[in-house]
């Protein structure tokens, strides 16, 4: 098993004709992904890499009902694509641009969230089931370098990082069931918490670890959901930025939530949550492969 | 996110049909005087910076006469204000007090939203409102939509507690500041205090609005509103820092975030939001001081990389360089590693008597190991080394060299 993701889902999609589109469409089918077909307005009844494209959503989804669908589009195109997405109904939306407007992506999620659609992102790099499906960037084109199938799931605020935790733990001989970039916008449409039911119901999953940022109040509400009682798998978490703590309000490192506001959101008071709530607490980055070791040994 | 000066967010306040009290921006103590003169009656002078805290720290002062205004206008110019320094005042008409209200139009990442925050108990700071009274604010979360609903703006008036001819007045300048918070595509629109006059009628005698630059692409009339050499969130921008904005500017192929930081003394170029965090983190965690932050989206970077290296190592009082980042998932790395080692080659830098080590890991990682090598003394390492790892071997080098 794994989330969300596997050899079977099928995936649209928009912006298919563009050259970064391309690329990973031939990066994603390679590995196994079920991409049924693709949009690109004005170029319907085209092909791409046998691939039918379609104008419209609509018209593509008609043809082939997917389950999933990834926007390969710049960040002023994110909201008119994915409002056309989450009006045919893919119940599933994978935002990879970087600097959506914080306006366009409340509205993409206040209408996701009554059309009962799950997005995920804006700035997601994507996600990968290892050895069944990936979306996205995430793996590029030897994500057996990165990810190998096994009993971790991975979430990660930072898609960079997110790369790093699944390199670490496949150089340790540790395989991950479904890492999900969730993206490090202050407002994003998946955050950890919302992932928790989906790794608890998957057999598969074993631990579960978190890398977390500086801002939001994601970490601190997964803390309370573990404490709960409501995830009772073992969770290593990571929490970067303790440095900017010390450092004048508005330093930002180019991640919008990263910017510690009022208070909210540091990483001191996450990580105190997280442990009081029973999760093992990574210090240092290099620690995450050897906590994820104790925890399946617990698991 | 780019904060406006007070006159330039009271333009949009009083755009959006919100009163305001009226103000002129000067730049001298001849010219507070004559605004003063003109505007009549008693005047506020406040020092313009893109920054809060002003009232704490004195540079926001009642005038009775001209002459008074000139005399703060004097005090307050030249000074600085943080890190900021006090180009212009902007003097403004004095208000009648009857009443002081909070309001925010701001994102909040629980609700996923646009939120609003609300409180009779204005004027003060908010943080501390929030910290010692957070019963006093009204906390709610808006739809996205075109406009603030008339009734939701009213509720909000009266769970702050407003009741009658006040609340139907506030409810009317929610309305018109929430049109600023979406049609100006801005994360935050404060108003502190939002006052009811004497007369009955809501002023808004301040108002603070950050711009989402992420939204400038709609905006083309920010151009003449953002000033690309204003500053970086907390301070004006360092020579460097601005030398990396014109860089940044010669391609739109790709975008770079940079900071300095005056008391470092290695350069970090360490890629990727999440992981310029956790080597900024060890960085410190070892005792030693990172001298810069440097991020660039994937693009057309080689040029850039190679600019902004040989910008970085002009800086004084650097010991070693790190450069790289997290393992690149389909980017090829070695794009980036020609742009730096062409600049570490020019500069001459010799890794043995000035401690460099890469960081490098993903598509094109032979090449760039062969790149490195051009460069003496460069220590190249790859995804079988951490990221802390790295950090390790660069402050372990610099201590070596520079003890």
């Amino acid at each position: 098993m794994s989330i969300i993701l596997d050899g079977t889902t099928r995936v649209l999609i928009h912006g298919i004709t563009g050259r970064q589109a391309r690329t990973h469409l031939g990066y994603m089918r390679a590995y196994g992904t079920n991409v049924v077909a693709g949009v690109s307005p004005g170029r319907g009844g085209q092909e791409v890499d046998g691939i039918p494209v379609f104008d419209t959503v609509r018209s593509a989804v008609a043809a082939h009902p997917a389950d999933l669908a990834v926007l390969f589009v710049p960040s002023p195109g994110a909201r008119p694509t994915a409002l056309e997405v989450i009006d045919a109904g893919v119940p599933v939306v994978v935002i990879l641009a970087e600097g959506v407007p914080h306006h366009d992506t409340a509205q993409i999620l206040h209408r996701a969230r009554l059309a009962g659609v799950r997005v995920i992102g804006p700035n997601s790099q994507g996600m990968i089931s290892p050895g069944k499906a990936k979306i996205g960037g995430t793996g590029g084109q030897y994500p057996e370098r990165m990810f190998t199938p096994g009993p971790v799931g991975i979430v990660s605020r930072s898609g960079g990082m997110g790369g790093e935790i699944g390199s670490a733990l496949t150089r340790r001989g540790i395989g991950q069931s479904t890492y999900v970039s969730i993206g490090g916008d202050l407002v994003t449409g998946t955050a950890f918490w919302d992932l928790l039911p989906l790794y608890q119901a998957d057999p598969e999953t074993e631990v579960l670890v978190l890398f977390g940022e500086p801002g939001t109040g994601h970490e601190e509400k997964t803390a309370e959901l573990i404490a709960a009682g409501e995830f009772t798998k073992p969770v290593v978490a990571f929490v970067c930025g303790e440095a900017l703590e010390g450092l004048p309000k508005g330093m930002s490192f180019g991640h919008t939530s990263s910017i510690i506001a009022r208070g909210l959101g540091s990483p001191t008071r996450k990580k105190a949550l997280l442990r009081e709530a029973g999760a093992l607490v990574a210090e240092r980055f290099g620690d995450i492969p050897g906590l994820v070791e104790q925890a399946l040994a617990r698991a | 996110m780019t904060r406006l000066l007070e006159h330039q967010s009271m333009d949009l306040i009083a755009a959006a049909g919100v009163a305001v009290a009226p103000y002129r921006a000067v730049g001298s103590a001849t010219a507070a005087a004559e605004a003063a003169r003109a505007l009549g009656g008693g005047t506020v002078v406040k020092a313009l910076v893109p920054a809060g805290g002003r009232g704490k720290a004195g540079v926001v002062v009642l005038c009775d006469t001209p002459e008074a205004a000139a005399a703060a206008a004097e005090r307050m110019l030249g000074q600085t204000l943080g890190h900021f320094p006090i180009k212009q005042v902007l003097v403004q008409a004095k208000v009648d007090i009857a009443a002081e209200y909070f309001v925010a139009f701001t994102f909040d990442s629980m609700t996923r939203g646009p939120v609003l925050l609300f409180s009779t108990e204005g004027g003060i700071d908010v943080e501390e409102l929030a910290r010692d009274k957070p019963q006093a604010i009204v906390t709610r979360p808006l739809e996205p939509a075109e406009e603030l609903p008339v009734h939701v703006a009213r509720e909000v008036a009266e769970a702050g507690g407003l009741r009658g001819e006040a609340l139907v007045r506030v409810a009317e300048a929610l309305q018109g500041l929430y049109r600023v918070f979406r049609e100006q595509d801005a994360f935050l629109v404060e108003v502190n205090p939002l006052v009811l006059d004497g007369a009955g009628a809501v002023v808004a005698p301040t108002g603070v609005v950050t711009v989402d630059d992420q939204a400038d692409f709609r905006h083309p009339e920010w151009a003449g509103l953002l000033d690309p050499a204003g500053n970086n969130g907390w301070r004006p921008l360092t020579p460097l820092e601005l030398r990396m904005r014109e860089i940044d500017a010669t391609d739109d192929g790709s975008a770079i975030r940079f900071n300095e930081f005056a008391e470092g003394r290695i350069a970090c170029m360490l890629t990727g939001g999440g992981s310029g965090m956790v080597t900024f983190d060890h960085i410190l965690r070892l005792g030693e001081t990172p001298a810069t932050t440097f991020d660039i989206t994937p693009g057309r970077v080689e040029e850039k990389m190679y600019l902004a290296t040989k910008a970085i190592l002009s800086r004084p009082g650097l010991a070693g360089l790190v450069a790289g980042g997290n393992i690149s998932n389909f980017i090829p790395i070695d794009v980036k590693v020609r742009g730096v080692v062409r600049a570490l080659k020019e500069l001459g830098v010799d890794g043995r008597t000035f401690p460099v080590v890469f960081r490098y890991a993903g598509p094109g990682v032979e090449v760039s190991r062969e790149l490195a090598a051009e460069v003496p003394g460069v220590e190249f390492c790859d995804e079988t080394t951490g990221l802390e790892e790295a950090v390790e071997k660069i402050v372990n080098r610099v201590r070596e060299a520079r003890p």
